[in-house]
């Protein structure tokens, strides 16, 4: 009870790039900086699935990635959350394409709970999903199992 | 101790509890610049369905045109999953006002042209000769020679007219004006009407008086101030009316059938050999007509009659001092036997 009112004031994170341009993981990078200062809301930014409750998916997934980010989903305590930054990670954007090997979207690999369109989203879009999405979702995954 | 009170008093002060307050995050972190291209918005009833927007789409299957049955509108949906916000959709829309609407862009509108024209200037390849005093004569450098042919570089060009001074050939360099292209379309059909309907009357007070010759060459004049008046309520810039006038005239070749009726033997050879169909024959007075309406000037009739009833004349014309000068000539085409 306590551990779930604690989580949504203080939500952590990791940032998983599954093969793309890097533009998304920039505007990711740019919330920490300054300007954007994402601890403030109360975000951190963890490189360790271990240690976070909501995974950020980046760019189309990589045919070498399709396993690995089903592990990487499993390493993650529950409960948890993923969400989806970009086209890419959306539908596949300019990489899918006739002849190419990506297996976007992220939905079909793993449960999807929040999704940010553009490409690259803006770095406030990104903290404002983040922040809406993210603890209903953790709260829900507690009763779904 | 001490300093915990110095603490406590510091942040008990007015000041310090009003900025805590009032605190905000900078509106430019938190707000959408307008410049922002964002997924665009699409207008429906706007669209005209041209398929431009799909085809300047980089990404593939982000915009679909789809068709509702029941408002019986075709307008394009944008996939956001897919979209990646670059707004090439909206550049190329083609309606006014545009049917996909996002940020506002840095296209180059027609406003923002550096150099406001009315006048482009275009080398013609077919005269120039290549003699580069035009190259010679442009301040700016905006003529250049380049693979055996004068290029204009339109966007250098201020429109000085230069060029068209230093030329020493009538017609290698044009002067267009390029905003009322329609105005001048007009005149230019006013124009050749005019003067055909002015060359067929003076033709016929001609023959009918005693000593004309039909192998002679035609002289005549045909004064502009009438029409001069006309082409001001088209164009008010007589500048541009003259400049028409001069190109038109300078280029027209104008082929002038004359019927003579009187020695006509009504054997009929023409009228199937008109390729529109202006030449019948009359049962009821047993008499060729022709509909000069309908004719082509194409001068079959004139090499087909043995008895000489269409006459063809080459018309050439000439501007001079608010004046046309007007010279038929004979045509020299072979008579079929």
């Amino acid at each position: 009870m306590l551990k779930d009112f604690i989580r949504k004031r203080s939500i952590h994170i990791c940032l998983v790039c599954t093969g793309g341009c890097n533009g998304c993981d920039i505007e990711v990078a740019a919330l920490l900086s300054q300007r954007y200062d994402l601890e403030q809301y109360g975000i951190f930014l963890h490189n360790n699935p271990r240690e976070c409750d909501a995974l950020l998916v980046t760019g189309t997934v990589a045919k070498q990635w399709q396993e690995k980010l089903v592990e990487f989903y499993d390493k993650v305590p529950e409960p948890k959350a993923v969400v989806a930054i970009g086209a890419c990670a959306l539908s596949g954007g300019i990489f899918q394409q006739e002849g190419d090997k990506v297996s976007a979207p992220v939905s079909d690999i793993i449960p999807v709970d929040a999704e940010v369109p553009g490409c690259p989203p803006r770095p406030a879009e990104i903290a404002s999903a983040v922040l809406k999405y993210v603890p209903p979702a953790l709260a829900s995954y507690r009763r779904k199992s | 101790m001490s300093s915990a009170i110095w603490y406590l008093y510091e942040i008990a002060r007015k000041k310090w509890v009003d900025r805590f307050v009032e605190a905000k995050t900078e509106p430019e972190i938190a707000e959408i610049p307008s410049r922002f291209r964002d997924f665009p918005e699409v207008q429906k009833e706007l669209c005209i369905s041209c398929g431009a927007c799909i085809f300047s789409c980089p990404s593939p299957g982000a915009i679909k045109l789809v068709r509702d049955e029941e408002e019986e509108l075709i307008f394009p949906v944008i996939d956001v999953t897919k979209c990646i916000r670059c707004g090439f959709c909206v550049e190329v829309c083609p309606t006014e006002p545009k049917t996909l609407v996002t940020g506002e862009n840095y296209l180059i509108m027609e406003e923002y042209q550096i150099l406001p024209k009315e006048k482009v200037y275009i080398a013609d390849e077919y005269l120039c000769i290549k003699c580069k005093k035009c190259v010679e004569a442009c301040n700016i450098g905006a003529i250049s020679f380049h693979n055996n042919m004068i290029v204009i570089d339109q966007s250098k060009c201020v429109s000085c007219g230069d060029c068209i001074n230093a030329c020493p050939v009538k017609g290698a360099i044009k002067e267009i004006f390029i905003l009322n292209i329609d105005e001048q379309k007009e005149i230019i059909k006013t124009i050749t009407k005019d003067l055909e309907n002015y060359i067929n009357v003076e033709i016929e007070k001609m023959r009918k008086e005693p000593g004309f010759d039909p192998e002679k060459i035609i002289k005549m004049e045909y004064p502009l101030e009438e029409f001069m008046e006309m082409g001001r309520s088209i164009i008010p810039n007589e500048e541009i009316i003259i400049s028409t006038l001069e190109k038109v005239t300078d280029r027209l070749k104008m082929n002038i059938i004359i019927w003579d009726e009187k020695l006509c033997n009504n054997c009929r050879l023409c009228v199937n050999e008109c390729p529109m169909g202006a030449i019948s024959y009359d049962e009821e007075q047993g008499k060729v007509r022709r509909d000069p309406r309908e004719c082509l000037r194409c001068s079959i009739c004139h090499q087909t009659c043995p008895f000489g009833v269409p006459e063809l004349y080459v018309a050439r014309f000439l501007l001079k001092d608010e004046k046309i000068l007007i010279t038929l000539k004979p045509s020299r085409l072979l008579i079929r036997d």
